[in-house]
């Protein structure tokens, strides 16, 4: 016996309600009220995605003085050189807007004597966003969006022709088949943690900084329908406080504290305000921090020694509004930043759009190349350094895009034949234990997985270094892996859930290695070092790899063009 | 289905939060919340947690619980045993107080910011 369907039918179907994807149906409603508008949210969307937690910060802003292309070089900087102009300008005129209006939502923004927003750095803006997240559901509510909560989406449904026809999921508690109609779908499911082994053992295995249910699953389905994808090979890698992977943004934006090495030398100098919270560009910092380490003067610090109690009680107080666990780290481990600087480690690569480039390659109005199919946040590519800020401009954007654009929903006789399909697919890990058979679960797959990306594709333990030799072997054993699908064991709806997240990883996984493969240059060392090619190389490698897997499976892959608007 | 050891001052061991299990009232709160699904209600209507190798920490639990019944914990791979830090639901605020190793118990009001 097959599982329980439960069918909707919308105009718009957003896929994750996180930062994005929130306020983007807000949006819709506000300018089309009669539209059916539908969120689907494996979470809570109360607190889902990157923000569950709270923000101190939200970046970007355009303080006095800028501009959308003074902000749009200094994104070029950050990115190295290659970035997609046309979105990041687009976006860069929308994000003042957007902070205000959800300062109309009843966000607390911080402000001076002369009610300017209070800097953090030369983009950000402080905010007290603890309920930041439940802020944005609160809206949500109010606009009527119906909310599908513990509802991942699996894969998208298409028409003969590959038009976006609808989108297929499970119910995370209740295990049933959710079948939505819709000719519009919105993916905003941020990025993609989990592909590499995580830092911390055991228990700690989902001590990341990333969030560890953002499993990349709208790159998978984007993937999986034939959609074009950009930059994979430019992965993010963060420093961060060493254990609890918490953000040092305030250390060093607001704390002023530097980098140290073990001899106490200031190794990185350079006073350039960029949108990344270290001296230089993101990769050439978390670069300079591999050589320290790799020449013997590691671990590192940031220096805190400056601090009075006071401070130290105010950047806690900041601390349990974004990431508890930091203080409790310091509390029980007896770290008093004002007496000992801060020690400092670098995370497992991640794919994401919003702070590396890689995602769905989209048009100025956020469109995929699937019919129907749009992306912001996290999930798309081409503008790093995306933030909230970002974030949000890209979802009024796509928003109004949708609104000029709304059609009708389809009938029901294409949809019937993807459904059926998509339904065994989907169910096939459960049926397997209902069956009595043995085979993997899913968190055996996910370390099978994580083992090969972290050995042959850039982990940690190798410093994230790159070579032709290992990425394909890394590929082969992929491939390998994929052969073992068939064994996947859910005993419950979780574990359903679980499955495919690690279904999802193994697709990203693929075209990352693919990515990493064919870009014959280290345009952002520290991120992609590819050691064979260690130099950058503009004559050849300023333009945008991409790929699209065809309909036997392979990867193709794709160059684009660079375009310099400024 | 229990999971850990039960501590003597009734928080419960080896998860990815601390659980004070005499102060759940079973409302569920919790399980609604938590970002990764780990929560659920056990045979006594009390909070359990399926696997404390995928909490993420980002206590959406802790701060939701009107009755204070959790408290963040860290893998004893990075932070020592004794040290805690619980919550207190103030007037719209969640309010914060340490103790130390050694029983130094500090409180903290994060309405503000650094700076
Ligand atoms: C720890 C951390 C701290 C950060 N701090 C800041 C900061 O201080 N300031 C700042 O400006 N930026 C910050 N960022 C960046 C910012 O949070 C992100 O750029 C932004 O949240 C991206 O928004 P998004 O909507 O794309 O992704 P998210 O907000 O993560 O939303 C993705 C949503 O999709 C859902 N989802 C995923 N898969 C599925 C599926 N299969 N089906 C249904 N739903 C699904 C998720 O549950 C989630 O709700 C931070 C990021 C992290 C990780
Ligand atoms: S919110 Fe608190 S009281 Fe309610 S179930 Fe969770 S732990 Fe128990
Ligand atoms: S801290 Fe976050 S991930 Fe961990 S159990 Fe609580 S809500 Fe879930």
């Amino acid at each position: 016996m097959g599982p329980e369907r439960v069918h909707f039918e919308a105009e718009v179907v957003i896929i994750g309600g996180g930062t994005a994807g929130c306020l983007a149906a807000v949006t819709i409603k506000e300018q089309a009220p009669t539209a059916r508008v539908i969120i689907m949210e494996k979470a809570d969307i109360r607190r889902s995605g990157c923000l569950a937690a709270g923000v101190n910060v939200i970046k970007a802003y355009l303080h006095p003085g800028e501009t959308p292309e003074s902000f749009l070089k200094d994104i070029r900087h950050e990115a190295r050189g290659l970035v997609r102009e046309d979105l990041v300008l687009s976006a860069a005129k929308r994000l003042n807007e957007v902070v205000e209006k959800v300062e109309r939502w009843g966000l607390s923004i911080l402000k001076n004597a002369n009610g300017a927003y209070l800097p953090h750095g030369r983009w950000g803006i402080k905010v007290d966003g603890e309920k930041l997240k439940p802020l944005l559901a609160e809206k949500v509510k109010e606009k009527e969006v119906k909310v599908l909560n513990r509802v991942a989406a699996t894969n998208y449904l298409l028409s003969k022709e590959g038009r976006v026809i609808g989108v297929a999921g499970i119910g995370v508690r209740d295990a049933c088949f959710y079948i939505i109609k819709a000719s519009t779908i919105l993916c905003t499911t941020g990025g993609c943690a989990g592909l590499y082994r995580s830092r911390n053992p055991v228990d700690g295995h989902h001590q990341i900084w990333y969030s560890p249910f953002n499993t990349g699953s709208g790159y998978a389905m984007g993937i999986r329908a034939g959609a074009e994808m950009t930059s994979f090979e430019m992965r993010f890698i963060a420093l961060t406080i060493k254990d609890v992977a918490s953000s040092i943004s305030i250390l060093t934006r607001d704390c002023g504290a530097y980098l140290l090495n073990s001899y106490g030398q200031q190794y990185l100098t350079s006073k350039n305000d960029t949108v990344s919270d270290l001296p230089f560009p993101s990769c050439l910092s978390l670069f300079a921090y591999l050589q320290e380490l790799k020449e013997g003067r590691g671990p590192c610090f940031l220096e805190t020694r400056q601090l009075t109690d006071k401070q130290v009680r105010e950047l806690k107080e900041s601390y349990l509004n974004e990431n508890p666990a930091t203080v409790l780290y310091w509390v029980t481990n007896g770290v008093e930043p004002e007496k000992k600087p801060v020690e400092i480690s670098s995370t497992e690569p991640y794919i994401v759009g919003g702070h590396g480039q890689a995602g769905y390659w989209i048009d100025q109005e956020r469109r995929t190349t699937i019919g129907g199919v749009y992306a912001c946040g996290d999930v798309a590519g081409g503008y790093p350094s995306k933030y909230i800020g970002g974030s949000w401009a890209e979802a009024i954007i796509a928003g109004e895009t949708i609104v000029d654009q709304l059609t009708s929903v389809v009938g029901d006789h294409e949809l019937m034949a993807g459904i059926f399909l998509e339904e065994q697919r989907v169910f096939a890990p459960l049926e397997r234990y209902r069956r009595g058979l043995t085979g993997i679960e899913p968190w055996e797959m996910e370390e099978r997985l994580q083992k090969i990306m972290e050995e042959y594709a850039g982990g940690i333990s190798c410093r994230y270094e790159l070579s032709e030799p290992r990425l394909l072997r890394a590929k082969e054993d992929l491939s390998q892996l994929n052969d073992q699908v068939s064994y996947l064991l859910a005993k419950n709806s979780h574990q359903l859930m679980k499955a495919h997240e690690v279904l999802d990883l193994l697709d990203v996984a693929k075209v990352t290695v693919e990515h990493l493969l064919y870009r014959r240059e280290t345009r952002w060392p520290g991120f992609q070092t590819r050691v064979d090619y260690p130099e950058r190389c503009d004559l050849h490698w300023r333009k945008f790899i991409n790929s699209r897997r065809n309909h036997n499976g392979a990867i193709e892959m794709i160059e684009r063009p660079y375009h310099q608007l400024i | 289905m229990l999971a850990g050891n039960k501590l003597k001052d009734g928080r419960r061991k080896k998860m990815g939060v601390w659980i004070k299990r005499e102060q759940c009232i079973g409302c569920g709160e919790c399980v609604q919340i938590c970002p990764g699904d780990l929560l659920y209600l056990d045979q006594e209507e009390k909070v359990s947690i399926r696997s404390s190798r995928e909490c993420w920490q980002c206590m959406a639990c802790v701060k939701c619980c009107l009755f204070e019944a959790l408290s963040p914990k860290l893998p004893y791979s990075s932070a020592d045993y004794g040290g805690t830090l619980c919550p207190y639901q103030g007037q719209k605020k969640i309010n914060w107080v340490s103790k130390n190793k050694g029983g130094r118990v500090e409180k903290y009001f994060p309405t503000k910011q650094f700076g």
